[in-house]
């Protein structure tokens, strides 16, 4: 479905500041399928997202979306980023239906779509409250549902749950596999956390310090549905130590 | 619920950023205003400085009842709130289209932020003569100064306003299939539009003064005026009214203008 070939990033090319922040990364992401970006901070994994959505270009390479080059931001590929997002001057559910507001569809029709992804996140009862009455969690909820409510082909995920805390973040993680098993949607996660990472995704690429590029990719075979218990399992740990070995390979030499 | 008996929390009035009871924060503010009305009553009434340089409080209550009847305060201040408005709007007319051009697209900022800098750098006062060349002294030279005091400044201060806006509330907008004209329509205007109506209030609030300074050089109605001519004659009590009312006047429009975005932004509020 999205698919990464030779992707370069540079900035000032040529110049005494130039920058090489995505070196030659290759990546594919298939149909339905939950992808995770991991790597340390600084190593072009958030604006690579940011490229697949359409809002920065590549320096070179190609970047295809079900086989199209990608041109500029579109509706078929939704994003959720770590900072809060929300419109402040609209409420919890009219914050979910503004991003109806191209489907097409009859208002009555939107508003029992919206209804039913209030209740998928668990914000029922707080339909109309504004955001600034609610907590970093909740907001990161409606920001969900409102990247899923208008059916996205793909969902591109900037460490949405970066900001919150250890708890909530375990939560939110529940809370986001739960809605995926019910709206099965292709989704590139970036993140820095190795247990979010696996606990969510198919697969996870890890990627090197900057210059970035891809370093290794993982198959997650844990079975689904999956739950936060299973960060104990076995396998779970096996992998964990896995990753962590590589991630620390990167992280090291630039303490 | 039965409680423990509870510990009387001690009142800290003066520790750092802490709270203190509505009432007593009221108060003080309106003791203050009381304590300084006192004062200047005491010292007038017990000759410590002439009338002349300073009139009694009942002088100046005597000055209203007397301009009141004359119909003097009334002609002045219509005369002054007309000038005042059209001057603002004419301002604000041409400060939001371009400051919020200039937030929004970095050729604009880059075409006008430098010609603006400095004028804004001029005062507007030193314009006062040069504008009684171009447009005598009738309404539009008060309108003239008005506009050079008020809209370089709220111009770049609407720019700002406009640059508050996340970027990346932008780039999600973007996501939902938004032309960059919607998002600037749908998004970014209701974004700003908080910070903008404080830069209006504030800015109404300067544009007193280039009213004052219009009016003191070429006027014969108007409260600069009035403030202007008292001096001639040595009636401190109608100069202590004139700055008095513009006072009040500048006080009620900034109170307005706090009472209407509390109702229009009830979602700026912070709650919780």
């Amino acid at each position: 479905m999205l698919r990464a070939e030779n992707i370069w990033k540079v900035y000032n090319p040529g110049g005494k500041d130039q920058v090489v922040a995505i070196r030659d990364l290759n990546l594919q992401v298939g149909e339905n399928e939950f992808v995770s970006i991991i790597g340390p901070s600084g190593c072009g994994k958030s604006t690579f997202l940011l490229m697949a959505a359409g809002l920065d270009e590549p320096s070179a390479g190609k970047l295809l979306f079900e086989g199209q080059q990608v041109e500029g931001p579109s509706a078929k590929r939704g994003m959720v980023f770590q900072s809060y997002t929300l419109y402040p001057w609209l409420t919890v559910a009219e914050n979910i239906r503004f991003a109806l507001q191209k489907s097409g569809m009859e208002l009555s029709a939107q508003k029992s779509l919206v209804e039913e992804f209030i209740s998928l996140v668990g914000l029922r009862g707080f339909e109309n409250a504004y955001p600034n009455q609610l907590s970093g969690g909740m907001r990161q909820r409606v920001a969900i549902a409102r990247a899923l409510v208008y059916r996205p082909q793909m969902l591109l995920m900037d460490e949405p749950f970066g900001a919150l805390d250890a708890q909530t973040r375990r939560l939110m993680q529940e809370l986001l596999l739960n809605a995926w098993e019910t709206h099965r949607t292709t989704v590139l996660f970036v993140t820095h956390d190795i247990e979010e990472a696996l606990l969510l995704s198919d697969r996870v690429y890890v990627m090197t310090a900057r210059p970035g590029t891809i370093k290794a990719e993982i198959r997650v075979h844990l079975p689904r549905p999956r739950q936060v218990e299973m960060e104990t399992s076995p396998a779970f740990l096996a992998l964990r130590k896995q990753l962590l070995g590589l991630i620390k390979e990167e992280v090291t030499p630039h303490l | 619920m039965n409680l423990p008996p509870l510990i009387k929390r001690k009142r800290r009035l003066l520790d750092l950023r802490a709270d203190i009871p509505p009432a007593l924060y009221a108060g003080a503010g309106a003791a203050f205003i009381a304590v300084f009305f006192l004062a200047w009553w005491l010292v007038t009434s017990l000759g410590w400085v002439q009338p002349i340089f300073l009139p009694p409080p009942s002088a100046v209550v005597q000055e209203v009842v007397s301009q009141f009847q004359a119909g003097t305060l009334w002609v002045d201040v219509r005369a002054s709130v007309y000038r005042i408005s059209v001057g603002w709007i004419l301002s604000t007319l041409f400060a939001l289209p371009i400051g919020i051009l200039m937030g929004n697209f970095r050729f604009f900022e880059g075409l006008f932020e430098p010609f603006i800098d400095f004028v804004r750098y001029m005062p507007a006062v030193a314009f006062v003569p040069l504008t009684i060349l171009w447009a005598g002294v009738g309404d539009s030279q008060k309108f003239i100064i008005l506009f050079i005091g008020t809209f370089f400044q709220q111009v770049l201060m609407v720019m700002d306003n406009v640059k508050t806006v996340p970027y990346e509330m932008i780039q999600v907008s973007y996501t939902f299939g938004l032309s960059k004209w919607e998002i600037l329509r749908k998004v970014i205007l209701p974004a700003a539009l908080p910070g903008i109506w404080d830069t209006l209030r504030i800015t109404l609030g300067w544009a007193w003064t280039y009213l004052v300074v219009a009016e003191l050089v070429a006027a014969n109605v108007g409260l600069g005026y009035r403030i202007m001519r008292a001096q001639r004659f040595l009636q401190t009590d109608t100069i202590i009214l004139g700055i008095l009312v513009i006072g009040i006047l500048g006080l009620i429009t900034d109170y307005v203008f706090k009472f209407a975005y509390r109702a229009l932004f009830r979602w700026a509020e912070r709650r919780m």
